[in-house]
């Protein structure tokens, strides 16, 4: 794995939860791994998202290869395709839960100004 | 596809070799086993003591395993060979054969087995427009595996090779000492796995798995014996191009042998649409999925636009590397009108009110595409141009060559250009939306506003698009509003969204049966009176058995029985002497010259669209229609194809029977 930082992304966002209207009608909770390891839930509900502490229940798991693919992916600047077809990054459990929520991003993200580590952006 | 060549497919993982069963890929033939878009093997030739063995005979026993007969030959027909082969293939991810070798000798024979097998991990788009690879090619050999690889950064692909008898494995091949004692037999089995799968694990095809979708389909009986074998050709290469994403559940088509072997659009809606009285689960895949990428975002590079739905999506390298748009690529202005279109016949036909339900924000969506992307500069016509002038296409309606849209001088239309049908598929999908707007989504005052526009397109529609000298409507609006003034078969497609004034719609049917696009088998996608007309021009000439389906059912909408008939036995009739199994397209020469249709040289089979192309000649015949809640039976039969009956129909209604027979005045 390239970066497999800890740093848990609610740590990052806190505090940060806002429209994401790509995400209209979709209720449920992404959980996002870098490799082994989980660091955090996104939780939509109905066109609004926010970073959580990792922790069950979850309906899908979305796992990258990095920290920067996954900043890439909370701020709708990743193709999911691409993603998939370079095996950067795949979803466990509901997928069509996941590729939803993943496109649904592209439409717009309440992380785009989020200062991750204070070097993502 | 070539004669010489021998296909087996299981929704986009395929096997094109020569008829010995050798691949042996070159620019000339498309051969290879491929998957996902990609090419997983390039080289795989047999050789017994050096020699490749002759073919007797190919039996092509299911659409996803095949059998070679063959022979190793002395090359004089004074000795008689005394080695057979038999060589059993079958498809899935990747392939499985079996090789037996026969001494049919009185002697024991000694023999050097080598399979020659090599990759050249090709993208379906390189294969097709010759291009060169940028990645790495590798090879590794174990004591029981070979190890065909590609590595480009992130994106690795391999092609696993095992066997069930102790082989020399080398980086070029298999090697088997065999020794064969008088009239015995040798036997291996050889696996090829594609690696890399990137959309999830999906099982071999089974022939009971064939079975059971064709005996769930509607049973046909009929007097006319060339209807059956078409009937159930059509089931069987439906059945071979259903396509599972990994993702959604259930199975979509996919679009044509060998160059559409993936999710497209216009074509998975089309041939959605022609299955519906048959499979009509196909429909609800399709939505389900397109429904799942439908655009979210303003990317010129892909074309895409929140609402779209897509045109195309690949799973190959070049895609990956975002050489070439289909990520998938929206390049298609019909294929949102469609979706609206299939997801409110879906919902008449099964009662599936929750998949509407389900889809309601999709729908929405699509429909404030129409309005505010697709009429790009608001004259109230929906019309395309292309945002990737590097490798986005040119034309986004269904004759989506270069020269498609041209007057009737030759001269090719300027961009953007706004085709009849398109307006036509916006109307139907308007009134479709609004019947759901008010029956399912409870909103009636939306239904009231999408009739309205309807009404007001209808009405702009007849007054822009009519050419009165010429007495039908132009294949197109240029990009500088002229009327594009070739005769086409655009204009059939008026008559099944019901678009055309009455007055207007009689004349288009005189046209549409005039030698000029009628050529005895079809309707030519072109008139030869036009100055673009050629027989064997993709959009410019040649007979679409799909586009035919469509033409016909709008003649029987619009209450053109006998005409709808005619065109519907012609097909048939076509589809007979291409042994069942119609093509993407054929060329459009006369009835009069020549006793049979004559082949397109690089058409596509089978072609999704061509496969459900029967269905909806059926449907066409019986007069299949739903109200909602009832099986609508109105048959109207020429008749040289005497009784046609159609066997539990599954609809609303559960399962229903429809009868026809010919009438002479039919």
């Amino acid at each position: 794995m390239e970066n497999q930082s800890g740093e848990s992304l609610a740590t990052a966002t806190a505090g940060t939860e806002g429209d994401a209207p790509g995400l209209a009608g979709i209720v449920g909770r992404m959980r996002l791994m870098v490799g082994d390891t989980a660091l955090g839930v996104l939780a939509v509900d109905n066109g609004r998202a926010k970073v959580v502490p990792d922790g069950p229940p979850v309906d899908v798991t979305a796992v990258v290869r990095s920290r920067e693919l996954l900043v890439g992916i909370l701020r709708g600047q990743l193709n999911p395709v691409l993603m998939a077809l370079k095996a950067q990054g795949r979803l466990h459990g509901d997928r069509v839960l996941g590729v939803k929520i993943l496109y649904g991003l592209r439409a717009g993200s309440p992380f785009v100004q989020t200062q991750f580590d204070g070097k993502d952006k | 596809m070539s004669l010489n060549t021998v296909s087996i497919l299981d929704g986009n993982a395929f096997v094109v070799s020569d008829r010995r069963g050798d691949i042996d890929a070159s620019p000339v033939d498309a051969q290879g086993l491929f998957l996902d878009d990609t090419r997983f093997l390039s080289r795989w030739i047999l050789t017994v003591n050096g020699l490749r063995p002759s073919v007797l005979s190919v039996d092509e026993q299911e659409y996803f395993q095949v059998q070679f007969f063959e022979a190793v030959t002395t090359g004089t027909i004074y000795v008689d060979s005394h080695l057979s082969v038999a060589r059993k293939r079958a498809v899935g991810k990747g392939f499985h054969e079996e090789i037996l070798l026969e001494n049919h000798d009185k002697e024991a024979i000694d023999l050097e087995v080598k399979l020659d097998a090599g990759c050249d991990f090709a993208d379906l788009f390189e294969v097709k427009d010759k291009l060169a690879k940028t990645g790495q090619l590798y090879t590794k050999t174990t004591n029981d595996r070979l190890t065909l690889g590609y590595k480009r950064e992130d994106f690795v692909r391999e092609t696993y090779i095992s066997a069930s008898q102790k082989a020399d494995i080398s980086e070029d091949g298999l090697h088997f000492h065999v020794h064969l004692p008088p009239r015995t037999s040798w036997t291996v089995s050889l696996d090829v796995q594609a690696s890399a799968r990137a959309t999830g694990d999906v099982p071999m095809r089974s022939k009971a798995n064939v079975d059971a979708w064709v005996a769930a389909a509607p049973r046909l009986v009929c007097s006319w014996e060339p209807l059956q074998q078409i009937y159930r050709r059509s089931l069987v290469d439906m059945a071979a191009l259903r396509f599972r994403t990994g993702i959604t559940p259930g199975a979509l088509p996919a679009a044509g042998l060998p160059w559409f072997m993936a999710v497209f659009g216009r074509d998975s809606l089309i041939t959605s649409f022609q299955a519906m009285p048959f499979a009509p689960e196909l429909a609800a895949s399709t939505l389900r999925t397109l429904a799942l990428f439908q655009g979210r975002v303003e990317d010129p590079f892909r074309d895409e636009e929140p609402g779209k739905i897509l045109h195309e999506l690949r799973l190959g390298e070049m895609t990956a590397f975002e050489q070439r748009p289909q990520s998938p690529y929206y390049g298609a202005a019909d294929s949102t009108m469609l979706f609206l279109i299939v997801l409110e016949e879906y919902v008449r036909w099964t009662g599936d009110r929750a998949l509407a339900q389900e889809l309601e924000r999709e729908a929405r969506a699509a429909v404030a595409w129409i309005d505010r992307y697709g009429d790009r500069d608001h004259d109230g016509f929906v019309e395309y141009k292309r945002g990737n002038d590097q490798t986005g296409l040119d034309n986004q309606c269904w004759k989506d060559s270069w020269n498609s849209i041209a007057f009737a001088d030759g001269t090719i239309a300027p961009l953007p250009r706004a085709t009849c049908e398109l307006q036509g598929y916006v109307y139907d999908a308007k009134l479709r939306t609004a019947r759901l707007a008010r029956e399912v989504w409870n909103d009636p005052v939306w239904a009231k506003q999408l009739e309205t526009q309807a009404v007001e397109l209808k009405q702009r529609f007849n007054q822009e698009f009519w050419i009165p000298e010429r007495n039908f409507f132009a294949l197109a609006l240029d990009g500088q509003k002229r009327k594009v003034d070739s005769l086409t078969s655009n204009i059939g497609h008026l008559l099944w969204s019901g678009i055309a004034d009455d007055d207007k719609a009689a004349s288009c049917v005189k046209h549409l049966m005039s030698d000029a696009l009628f050529s005895g088998w079809g309707i030519r996608t072109m008139a030869n009176s036009e100055n673009s007309y050629n027989p064997i021009g993709y959009h410019v000439g040649t007979v679409w058995p799909h586009d035919n389906s469509f033409i016909a059912w709008g003649l029987r909408q619009a209450g053109y029985r006998a005409e709808a008939a005619r065109i519907s036995r012609a097909m048939l009739e076509a589809a007979n002497l291409f042994g069942g199994r119609l093509p993407e397209a054929f060329g459009g020469y006369p009835r009069s010259d020549t006793h049979y249709p004559v082949e397109y040289p690089t058409a596509c089979s089978p072609q999704a669209w061509a496969t459900g192309a029967p269905l909806l000649l059926i449907r066409t015949l019986l007069g299949l229609e739903s109200d909602g809640t009832h099986l609508i039976v109105d048959p109207a039969i020429p008749e040289p194809l005497g009784r046609i009956e159609l066997l539990d129909i599954p609809g609303t209604w559960g399962r229903m029977d429809a009868f026809g027979r010919a009438r002479a005045s039919q």
